[in-house]
């Protein structure tokens, strides 16, 4: 049932696990002062870890407050504290003086009023896009699309039915976000099978096709072809307005004023952005994140990266559709197709710019942004066309276009982005100069690897290939390879440089489908089936060209590991459902856990760009193991560490191999594979040349003469 | 790889070779073509050449083995000025009296250095005969033709091949290709970087017997290789690179029967 | 009858300048990896430069002359479009760091309404070079100005089809789109040849401009649809091969027509943009697209 249900069990057996984890606590707090040679575990030997309880003992109180601690590592977060942070608090204040501005404070008046609810309503559209764009890295450059449909929908459904139910603006507006997401799907899933540049072009080729079918004399009937839909219900303003064509509260009849909708635009800014900030802190916004800094890496950590790149879209199209509604209810109760595709070409790319001067990314980054184009757009402009007499408002698009360049080629990371890596830094030098306390150790159910045992059949093989090849073209990269992997093993796989070993874990992991022969998996047989479904299986892996995600915290590296593990969805984040934040406590508990394990917990909320090169390769691996796996395949992790942390590194393999997880190595560092394998497999020009054991295999003539050439075997011997 | 000479870390504890003489090889050859002093080359913090220098004489095969990781591509994409790390470098390196550790590649090229990457990398969706004459790039005279039917004869299976696309031949022919490729371009100095990989014995061979045949021919080659037995064989002289300092140098002859190099690689 | 045969004309004729256009698109492409956006507006600009040179209420030159100018000027604004949207990223991969579409697409808008602030919203009239095939004012209803349109096309295809498969600067440009640092090693200086593509792309622009000023006037905004349908036309002829550009320019161009013939008159240009998107998703490399031939 997952790993919720084994942190619940190992609570249970808390009271006779106490004198164990102290004594654990001991070890670990004797090797941090260096008293125990690093690489050695506690239970080296026997794997028992009896053989310590002679260590000093603990104070009493110290075993309590790291309980304790561990407590509080797990309850999840209260559901207001974010209230309390500065932002929090900053954005509250915010949304009152939103609120009590007009009546009273400064700079109000008819016109002004209007463009605040104009900024509110494309900071939404540049939420959206932020989803998608920013945090998911697919850049949409069509989101204009959804505003024309949201408010398309509200002007066919308000006029068309009238005083009946669709007719009814409440009604209309929640068609509209449906309506929205709909076409969100229909365009993002073709959309988003494509990459980078083809992925913008796709969304920005779907434009003219919507400006057609709106402009089109065909649809006439629904969407007035050019001269569009007018008369739409809108709140009461200076306009003497028929009663049936007001916006009214819901089930009741009485009249919207301009303020009253005012408040209900305000409200639901401050709930998409609190929706969109929930989705980012989830797990959900660590994938699209993992997503968009490398999406195999995210793959390989149980990420499903079509599912979570749809979705983010269609929330997106949701957030535009929504703000397009409120916009044509808002300004004149009309909607028209405007003169040509380039209008809403230029638009979709003035949202992009209010999101990269903003922040792409952030989160406070659409709100900055969206003020900014129009601070610019309908004050800057006039203003200094007034002052200096220059005609500026001809050139507003040059101007926002100069912004977008200046802005792409010197400071991608936009205004709020500088922010936050000024904030970083500062945080990095207070880091050094007031290092952090050490922190009371988490219980071991949480920091020990597990293995997982659900689903598993075939006995001692856990992995295997028979007469496995991969070919290209006419080049067999594997030929006939057969390699079985015993559970609860260290298996090494060795071999010179284009002997196939990638090729070979590439066919291991779902990568590749080869050509002959099968490959098994815990029992099943796996060759041909999508990479995800071994990953969901149980397979961890390691890169060997370093997949971790640099812009996420150290923590939040490990937390995308446990992403496969939770059920709760997309919406029930957003709304941070009691489950939701349990799940969420949970996987943070657990990934500070493993963190532990490999020793880099006092890093958890560094940037993971940060860290040295080793601890970063401790963090792919803590990531990998966050899976539960059943098989851990490393990709050269020794690869540009020093020979003190490969001693290092071979420890916590041994450790690794207590838990019961086995660990398939790839590596050239002879020292490490000798040193730690129980079996080593031999690749040379696809072929296995030898197995066996780490001294069968050093004195195997064929394997001399593979990484030395035929003359080695003469001159030096085996 | 080795434990005790890897640690030892910088460019200044070199072991001359124990061969049959004891003593430190002799330089032969003629006027030196390349120079590299004292470089340094860092990957961000991570230093991956601490400090290397090498020399390479006209008329000389010189060769650097090392494992995987130990530096060799690296110092050969420094030299040829492909490296990413550009601007993390120091250190002087000279070729043809030239110091040319600022200069982008192409001016390098000209200076008559003809490089032959790791990987082969020839132009795949171009054909054989496009390749060579991509080789000649940088000639001005005529007698291009002449030298890309003396490529079809000392490789025929170029000859075959030569109007089909690069990328659809197998390994040893490209690295075939690769290397008339570079002496299309008659340089002063031939640079292979690890010709042997993921290539099969039979092709190694030939691939050997080849540069055996520059070699005789009088070229100036500096191979870096994994296969360290092969290429000491070939070699004047040799160096041996472990994460990214020289650790031994000799002449080929004598770095053959040195144990340590056996130990380099396999571990003990 | 006689019809059908006119609108395949037509297509044919108004390809020639999609061929034109994606030619620009593929050579750019070629060397770079990058997709110009601002090459309609290329285009534009070469348009109005003709405009200024050859019109009587311009400078009023004979129109070679005039056609130099644009040309160079044109090349000129292929050189600028390069030096502020793509030289300022510095060394970056294509296919991960987008940063390209933006600053090309910010390019694009800043052309057009530059154009327009100085020259105004109204389109301008140009007088075609050539009125009649010696007496006969049109044939098919075509008149010689769009025939020029095809034969220009076709002819600067196929030239540079042999440039760029027979020469070393083809080759050099095929190579550095390929593999910049190993083409490095051969003494090429990939640095000129990404600006020599911007700057072919720019002339080829200014033809472009040239050769369609006289059959649908001259404005601000003549670049847009153009190039959009251009790009299409290269994508489905193969995004990178000058055969691929001008065999998807003519197909486009015919497409284009005989869809309008059928009856499809506002729906032509979502067909074209649709064609666009299953192409990208199916078969992004296109009809004649490069296959990538890849060795593991």
């Amino acid at each position: 049932m997952g790993f919720l249900d084994d942190l619940k069990g190992a609570n249970r057996d808390a009271q006779s696990e106490r004198d164990r984890r102290r004594a654990l606590k001991a070890w670990a707090r004797a090797r941090a002062r260096g008293a125990v040679p690093s690489g050695e575990t506690p239970a080296e030997g026997n794997g028992d870890v009896a053989a310590i309880t002679s260590a000093p003992r603990t104070d009493r109180l110290e075993a309590v407050s790291g309980e304790a601690a561990a407590e509080q590592a797990r309850k999840p977060e209260p559901r207001l504290k974010v209230l309390t942070s500065p932002g929090g608090i900053a954005f509250a204040v915010l949304i009152f003086l939103l609120l009590i501005w007009p009546f009273g404070l400064p700079g109000f008046n008819a016109s002004s009023f209007l463009e605040v609810q104009n900024i509110l309503i494309f900071a939404m559209i540049v939420m959206g896009l932020n989803l998608i764009a920013g945090y998911t890295g697919q850049l949409s450059l069509g989101q204009k699309i959804f505003v024309l449909i949201g408010g398309y929908t509200v002007g066919v459904l308000t006029t068309e039915f009238d005083s009946g139910f669709l007719g009814n603006h409440w009604i209309a507006l929640l068609t509209a976000v449906v309506v929205g997401m709909g076409f969100g799907a229909l365009l993002g899933l073709p959309a988003l099978r494509v990459k980078g540049a083809y992925l913008s072009i796709v969304t920005l080729a779907f434009v003219p096709i919507f400006y057609v079918a709106f402009n089109s004399q065909i649809l006439k009937g629904i969407f007035n072809s050019a001269q569009g839909i007018s008369d739409i219900k809108t709140p009461v303003g200076n306009l003497a307005r028929p009663p049936q064509r007001v916006v009214t509260f819901p089930f009741s009849d009485r009249a919207m004023t301009d303020y009253d909708y005012y408040v209900f635009v305000v409200f639901t800014f401050a709930a998409l952005f609190f929706l969109a900030r929930n989705l980012v802190k989830s797990r959900w916004g660590r994938g699209m994140t993992a997503v968009r800094e490398s999406e195999i890496a995210a793959k390989s950590s149980g990420v499903r990266v079509y599912k979570v790149k749809v979705t983010a879209f269609m929330i997106s199209a949701a957030y535009a559709s929504l703000a397009g509604a409120m916009l044509t209810t808002l300004t004149t109760g009309q909607i028209s197709p405007g003169a040509a595709p380039a209008v809403h070409i230029r638009d979709s790319f003035v949202y992009v710019v209010m999101m990269i001067l903003g922040g792409t990314g952030t989160l406070a980054g659409p709100i900055v942004g969206a003020t900014a184009v129009h601070a610019i757009r309908q004050f800057l402009i006039p203003q200094v066309q007034e002052t200096f007499g220059l005609n500026l408002l001809n050139w507003t698009t040059t101007i926002l276009a100069v912004l977008a360049l200046v802005s792409v080629i010197t400071a991608p990371s936009g205004t709020v982005g500088i922010f936050n890596e000024r904030r970083e830094r500062a945080k990095g030098r207070k880091r050094r100069k007031h290092p952090e306390p050490p922190q009371a150790r988490l219980p071991e159910a949480l920091v020990r690897p597990r293995v997982r045992t659900e689903g598993i059949t075939g006995g001692d093989i856990v992995l295997e290939t028979k007469e496995m090849s991969k070919i290209f073209g006419g080049l067999r990269a594997n030929d006939k390879v057969s390699i079985a992997v015993k559970r609860g093993t260290v298996h090494s796989l060795i071999g010179p440089n284009g002997s196939g070993k990638t090729t070979f874990i590439n066919v291991v992991t779902g990568v590749y489908v080869p050509e002959e022969g099968e490959v098994w998996f815990g029992g099943e047989r796996i060759d041909g089936k999508p990479a995800f479904v071994t990953v969901e299986k149980g397979m961890g892996r390691t890169f060997q060209n370093l997949q971790i995600w640099r812009r996420m915290t150290v923590v939040e590296n490990v937390m995308v590991g446990l992403h496969s593990r939770a059920n709760a969805g997309f919406v029930a984040n957003m709304i941070r459902t009691p489950v939701a934040r349990r799940e969420e406590a949970e996987i943070k508990a657990r990934a500070l856990g493993l963190l532990q394990f490999v020793g880099l917990e006092k890093w958890a909320d560094v940037p993971a760009g940060a860290l040295p090169y080793g601890p970063q390769r401790y963090l792919e691996i803590a990531r990998a193991l966050a899976l539960d796996p059943i098989v851990c395949i490393l990709d050269e992790p020794a690869a540009g560490l020093n020979p003190a942390e490969v001693r290092d590194l071979m420890g916590v393999i041994r450790r690794i191999k207590e838990t019961g997880i086995t660990t398939f190595v790839i590596e050239h560092h002879m020292d490490l594979v000798m040193g730690v394998s129980d079996e080593i497999s031999v690749l040379d020009y696809g072929k296995k040349i030898a197995e066996g054991t780490p001294a069968e295999v050093q004195a195997n003539d064929r394997v001399i003469e593979a990484y030395l050439g035929a003359e080695a075997v003469e001159h030096v011997g085996a | 790889m080795a434990k005790a000479v890897a640690v030892r870390g910088g460019g200044q504890e070199k072991t001359p070779a124990s061969g049959a003489k004891g003593q430190k090889a002799k330089k032969s050859g003629g006027n030196v073509v390349m120079e590299v002093a004292d470089l340094h080359v860092f990957y961000g913090a991570v230093e991956a050449l601490k400090g290397i220098s090498f020399e390479v004489r006209d008329g000389e095969c010189v060769s650097i083995i090392g494992s995987n990781g130990a530096g060799k591509t690296t110092t050969l994409k420094t030299v040829t000025g492909v490296s990413e790390l550009y601007k993390s470098v120091r250190g002087r390196i000279t070729i043809d009296g030239q110091r040319v550790e600022a200069w982008p590649a192409h001016k390098i090229a000209r200076l008559g250095v003809a490089h032959s990457p790791e990987g082969r990398k020839v132009f795949a969706n171009q054909t054989v005969r496009d390749n060579l004459m991509l080789g000649a790039f940088t000639r001005k005279d005529s007698e291009v033709d002449k030298d890309i039917d003396e490529q079809y004869e000392r490789f025929p299976i170029l000859g075959q091949r030569k109007n089909q696309p690069a990328g659809l031949m197998s390994g040893g022919e490209q690295q075939m290709l690769a290397m008339a490729r570079a002496l299309m371009a008659r340089p002063k100095v031939l640079l292979f970087d690890e010709p042997s990989m993921g290539l099969a014995p039979l092709i190694v061979k030939q691939v050997f017997e080849i540069i055996q045949q520059l070699k005789d021919e009088g070229k100036t080659i500096l191979l870096v290789e994994q296969m360290a037995f092969q290429a000491l064989g070939i070699a004047d002289r040799a160096y041996v690179l472990e994460t990214g300092a020289i650790t031994m140098e000799g002449t080929g002859k004598d770095l053959l029967e040195d144990p340590r190099v056996k130990e380099a690689y396999l571990g003990a | 009858m006689e019809r059908f045969l006119q609108a395949i004309l037509q297509g044919l004729t108004s390809g020639g300048v999609y061929a034109l256009i994606a030619l620009a698109f593929s050579i750019v492409y070629m060397t770079t990896r990058v997709i110009n956006f601002a090459q309609g507006e290329v285009l534009m600009i070469g348009a109005y430069l003709y405009f200024v040179g050859f019109s009587s209420s311009g400078l009023g030159l004979a129109w070679p002359i005039a056609l130099v100018v644009a040309l160079f000027g044109a090349m000129l604004v292929g050189l600028f479009v390069h030096l502020i949207a793509i030289a300022p990223l510095g060394k970056f991969d294509p296919n991960t760091n987008i940063g390209w579409i933006l600053t090309t697409l910010s390019v694009s808008l800043i052309l057009v309404e530059v154009v327009r602030n100085v020259a105004g919203e109204q389109a301008k009239r140009i007088d075609p070079i050539v009125t009649s095939f010696g007496g006969k004012k049109t044939i098919f209803t075509i008149e010689p100005k769009q025939y020029l349109i095809l034969i220009v096309g076709v002819i600067l295809a196929l030239v540079l089809e042999v440039v760029h498969s027979k020469t070393q600067l083809g080759r050099a440009l095929r190579a550095t789109a390929t593999d910049k640092a190993t083409a490095s090693l051969m003494g090429i200086n990939t640095g000129f040849m990404v600006r020599y593509s911007f700057a072919l792309a720019g002339v080829l622009g200014g033809i472009g401009g040239w050769l369609l000023a006289p059959v649908i006037f001259v404005d601000p905004n003549m670049g847009t649809l153009v190039g959009l349908t251009a790009f299409v036309a290269a994508v489905v002829g193969g995004i990178g091969s000058t055969r691929g550009a001008l065999v998807g320019g003519l197909t486009i161009g015919v497409v284009e027509s005989l869809a309008r013939w059928a009856g499809a008159g506002e729906w032509t240009t979502a067909m074209v943009f649709l064609t666009l998107i299953l192409i990208l998703v199916l078969k992004p490399t296109g009809i004649l697209g490069e296959a990538l031939i890849e060795k593991v």
